[in-house]
């Protein structure tokens, strides 16, 4: 397998998901994510995803304080006009220490605030939009269709690693 | 009369960074305990005339500390990167801050204090010196923006316990 298949293992994202789908997918992420790594050990929690990729324990953290980004960005196109957010460049080195169960239990918690206010959107809400440095306007409802997206994109890093080296559960 | 709206007095910045870690580490407990055993119509009391119910407190308590999280990690990455202040009255007038149970926020808060204060600890004497630009407070180092944030802690966690001790609840 080429190493642009094993960054990008379910294909590019995703732009035709409806935002019911995309909800149901993340309200079921945080479970997925956890069956995702279930039983790994520190060494396999260590190991790249791909040659010169982030440790599956950087994976992890790169979900939990990318949707704490995408949490933030929600609210803020809810009450002001098409905001401007930037985008951040890297994982820091704690990332690559941290036990796992901490992002774990943040995006899990954090994802069930996310679903309740996704679900709760009028159709006005759903459009409002913030401007993001690197990909430009965006609008409430593309933002749940992103993450959830990119949710999957993670934890199927890790369920692929898995299943190249035969570390069953 | 008390004033009820900064029970612990003003906003502090200068208090050592190790015992706003503890301040930080403490939080969610204390959070815990403040709403322990109130019901529906409680949580829904304003801590005073006018002011945010304490349901609002609660999830306004992940709006500050995630917005704070995200500056943490902007500082240590970029050179004092500019960041905005956020309508912090509108966030708590959604839907999510209006209605959500607080065990929701309860959970994301403990997750996300868990994972800021590995943060903190992990940092270098210099990168304790970093910082960021606030559209209203100007140049916030990261030892004062620990102090803030533990003051902030101790400040809406006073307003709900006050309001118990007002109501013998």
């Amino acid at each position: 397998m080429v190493v642009g298949d094993l960054r990008c293992p379910i294909g590019p994202e995703a732009s035709g998901t409806l935002l019911p789908d995309a909800i149901r997918e993340l309200e079921e992420s945080p479970a997925l994510l956890r069956e995702a790594i279930r039983g790994l050990n520190d060494s396999q929690l260590d190991t790249p995803y791909r040659p010169d990729g982030w440790t599956l324990r950087q994976v992890v953290n790169h979900l939990a304080s990318s949707h704490a980004h995408g949490y933030c960005r929600c609210h803020l196109a809810l009450v002001e006009d098409a905001p401007e957010v930037r985008g951040y460049h890297q994982e820091l080195p704690d990332a690559a220490l941290l036990p796992i169960d901490i992002p774990l239990n943040l995006f899990e918690a954090l994802q069930r605030r996310l679903v309740a206010l996704f679900r709760s959107l009028t159709p006005e809400q759903r459009g409002r939009t913030f401007r993001h440095s690197q990909r430009g306007l965006m609008t409430v409802e593309q933002l749940a269709v992103f993450l959830a997206w990119h949710s999957r994109h993670h934890t199927t890093h890790i369920t692929s690693l898995r299943e190249r080296l035969g570390w069953t559960h | 009369m008390p004033d009820l709206r900064y029970p612990i007095g003003p906003e502090t910045a200068d208090t050592p960074v190790a015992e706003s870690l503890r301040d930080h580490e403490e939080a969610s407990a204390r959070f815990r305990e403040a709403v322990r055993g109130l019901d529906d119509a409680q949580l829904d009391t304003p801590y005073r005339p006018g002011g945010w119910t304490v349901r609002q407190v609660i999830h306004h308590m992940v709006d500050s500390h995630m917005n704070g999280y995200c500056r943490t990690r902007f500082a240590l990455t970029e050179d004092a990167p500019a960041v905005k202040a956020y309508d912090e009255q509108a966030w708590a007038e959604l839907y999510d801050a209006r209605t959500l149970p607080v065990e929701v926020s309860l959970g994301i808060f403990e997750g996300l204090q868990h994972r800021w204060v590995e943060l903190f600890r992990s940092l270098t004497p210099e990168q304790w010196k970093r910082a960021y630009r606030h559209s209203k407070l100007g140049l916030v180092t990261l030892e004062q923006q620990v102090a803030s944030y533990a003051w902030h802690c101790r400040h809406h966690a006073a307003h709900i316990t006050r309001l118990r001790e007002r109501m013998g609840w």
